[in-house]
This record gives C-alpha cells, sequence and structure tokens, in this order.
C-alpha cells in the first residue's frame, strides 16, 4: 500500500498542544509542573 | 562567569565543596526520615486506588500539618546560615512570580511550597502586552495560603472538560466570585472546571499546593481573559506526550517492526492521543492501520475523531459507491 505523507492527514479540529511540563527530573533541572498563577492585566 | 569572592574560593577549595555536599546529604536525611513523609508514602497507594478526592484528603492532612512545614523550612534555613552555598535538596519549582520547592513528588501526588512574589506580580501586570490567560489545568488540587498577601483573587469556571472535549463547543468561561485572600486560607481548584487568577497582591502570598494527576481532563485548556473564549488546549499527560513523540520518531526511521505499539496507542484514553497514533500508523503503515481507521470511523466515542477518519477513508481508501447516497453518513 502507498505510503501517505502525515502532512496531509486530517487533523481533529480540536488542536492539542504536547503536555507543557519541563519536568526535567532526569537532569534534575527546574521542575514547571503544578500551579499556573495568571495576573490580570485590567 | 562573573562570580564574587566567596563563590570563587569555594569553587577552587574542594573540601569546603565536599563540605557542603555533605550538609546537603544530612538535610536529604533529615527530610527522609520525617514521620510525615513516610505516612504520606505508606497512604498514598491505597488512596491512590480509591481516587482522587482520596488523594487531595492525605494531601490535606500533610499539608495542615504545620509542624512539618515549619521543621522543613528551619532545618533548610539552618543549613544555609551555616553554609550559604547548601541549598535545600529538593526541586526547584519557578516560573516569573514564582519560586517554590517541591515537597513531594510521585505520579499520583505533588506537593509544593511556594511564594509569590507581589513585586513579580506587579511588574507582570503592568508591562504584559495583550491580555491575561486563564488557563484551566486539568487536575484537582488545593492550596492552603500560609501568608494570603492581602491578595484579590477571581475565581472562573468553564463547561467541564471531559473526554468528550471540542474547541468548537467548549463555549466561554465566566467570573463567578470575587475573593479577598486571608492568611490560613483553602482553596480548593477543580482544574476541570475551575481556575482562579491573582489580580492584586498588597505583599507576597506563601501557600502549600497539592496536585493530582488522577481523574484529570484529557486537555488543559487556556481561555482568553477579554474574549473569554477558549484560545489553545494542551495535553494533560506528560507521558502520553513523550510517547507521541516516540511514535513520530518511529514513523520516521520507518520502524514498520514496532506498528504493534502504535495499535497499542489506538485505545489511549484520550481522544486527541488517539488520533495522532493512527495519524502516525498510517503514515508509518497503511495497511496495517486501515481496519483499525474504519473502526475507529464507526465506532470511536469522540465525534471529531469519527469525522477525521472518514474524510481520511473518503481522501484516502475510497470505496466503490455501490449505489450509497453521497451524502449518506460514514459509519465505516
Amino acid at each position: 500500500m502507498k505510503i501517505i505523507d502525515i502532512a496531509r492527514l486530517p487533523e481533529l479540529k480540536t488542536r492539542v498542544g504536547i503536555h507543557g511540563s519541563a519536568r526535567q527530573q532526569e537532569v534534575g533541572g527546574v521542575f514547571c509542573t503544578g500551579v499556573i498563577i495568571v495576573v490580570n492585566s485590567n | 562567569m562573573i562570580t564574587s569572592e566567596a563563590l570563587a574560593d569555594w569553587l577552587g577549595n574542594g573540601t569546603a565543596r565536599s563540605a557542603t555536599a555533605a550538609a546537603m546529604e544530612r538535610l536529604a536525611g533529615r527530610f527522609a526520615a520525617m514521620p510525615a513523609f513516610a505516612a504520606l508514602d505508606r497512604a498514598l497507594e491505597p488512596a491512590s486506588s480509591a481516587g482522587a478526592e482520596a488523594v487531595l484528603a492525605l494531601a490535606r492532612t500533610f499539608i495542615e500539618d504545620d509542624s512539618t512545614i515549619g521543621l522543613i523550612v528551619s532545618e533548610a534555613v539552618a543549613a544555609a546560615a551555616s553554609d550559604p552555598l547548601c541549598r535545600p535538596p529538593l526541586r526547584a519549582s519557578s516560573n516569573e512570580v514564582q519560586d517554590g520547592l517541591v515537597l513531594f513528588s510521585r505520579p499520583t501526588l505533588v506537593i509544593q511550597l511556594a511564594v509569590i512574589s507581589a513585586e513579580a506580580l506587579a511588574i507582570k501586570r503592568r508591562f504584559r502586552e495583550g491580555p491575561a490567560s486563564i488557563v484551566f489545568t486539568g487536575q484537582r488540587s488545593l492550596f492552603r495560603f500560609l501568608k494570603g498577601g492581602g491578595a484579590l483573587l477571581s475565581l472562573w469556571e468553564a463547561p467541564l472538560i471531559d473526554s468528550g472535549f471540542s474547541a468548537e463547543d467548549c463555549g466561554p468561561c465566566r467570573l463567578f466570585e470575587r475573593r479577598r485572600l486571608a492568611d490560613g486560607d483553602w482553596l480548593e481548584v477543580d482544574g476541570r472546571s475551575e481556575s482562579f487568577v491573582v489580580d492584586r497582591a498588597a505583599s507576597d502570598l506563601v501557600y502549600v499546593f497539592a496536585s493530582t494527576s488522577l481523574e484529570a481532563s484529557p486537555v488543559a485548556a487556556e481561555y482568553d481573559g477579554r474574549s473569554l473564549e477558549l484560545v489553545a488546549a494542551s495535553s494533560t499527560d506528560d507521558s502520553s506526550s513523550r510517547i507521541q513523540m516516540m511514535l513520530a520518531l518511529l514513523r520516521t526511521l520507518d520502524r514498520r517492526d514496532a506498528a504493534p505499539l502504535f495499535e497499542e496507542r489506538l485505545k489511549a484514553p484520550h481522544f486527541h492521543a488517539r488520533w495522532q497514533a493512527m495519524r502516525e500508523l498510517l503514515a508509518l503503515d497503511p495497511g496495517v492501520a486501515v481496519p483499525h481507521l474504519r473502526e475507529m470511523a464507526a465506532l470511536d466515542p469522540h465525534p471529531e475523531i469519527r469525522a477525521a477518519a472518514c474524510a481520511t477513508l473518503a481522501q484516502f481508501f475510497p470505496e466503490p459507491s455501490e449505489g450509497k447516497e453521497a451524502s449518506e453518513p460514514c459509519l465505516a
């Protein structure tokens, strides 16, 4: 069967990014999982 | 690198560096020996089996234990007082307004102690470009504000983010309460439908925070602070996102022998992971993918996946019409 270029395949209408964590535990880096504090600019 | 004289001395002195490392090890040992951590570890497995509610109830017993929290801080302060280069042997949890330490981290429960800087909040607020976001994390969490900082919070709600989440149908979020924080206040947030924003604070906020990944929604949702409409969604599942990248790598390497791994991911609990696995499998080995694609088109519980699968079948694998009407819905 002919190989399909992945870029031509339909995406879902709901686009979902990959997980936002920068949980670099394996290198002992910054642990960013957790609270997302947002500040209102109004 | 520009170093202070004290740091330069320390860097050049192996004995001093070893002493600092030993102090950090002693501190780690004292933390590990605290009964509250052992109790958490013992109770976490049965609590995790019982679900998010039980895990947060367990976290509450730790968070309200002032003696343990106080001991952690005083031990760390004492170690730093005797050796300024002795850092607490705990992971940092930081962003532009918050500095924290991860006190406990297991797959089903993370507990942090953190400070939100009132000054950093004010700077962020003053120099922000564009509207704020309101983020629904998709996870359930519990906050205890040891110092409320006189902060004013706005509490927001959005339609529940569940397994059938769709950007088209999710609707706007809405403000449902403004609350002035006092020292000692608790706040339980179901990130599948609730969020909060720190509008302003008179002084720093100090809080202990617990979050569980159990029963999390498939995505975290970010809403625009002005229009209140959804602007973005991202996966709540760290491992699933890593697997997604690995599938892309295997496909790029043309590892058709790995197709069974892709097929396994077609049953992933989160809708976006299922479709991403299907796209990768179609690009890797369409012969293996097509029977699964037909099944998805007919049976997947998420309507967007059924629609995408039908569109893929029509575009790449059209069948003879067999007298069917063109407008007939695809049920594969």
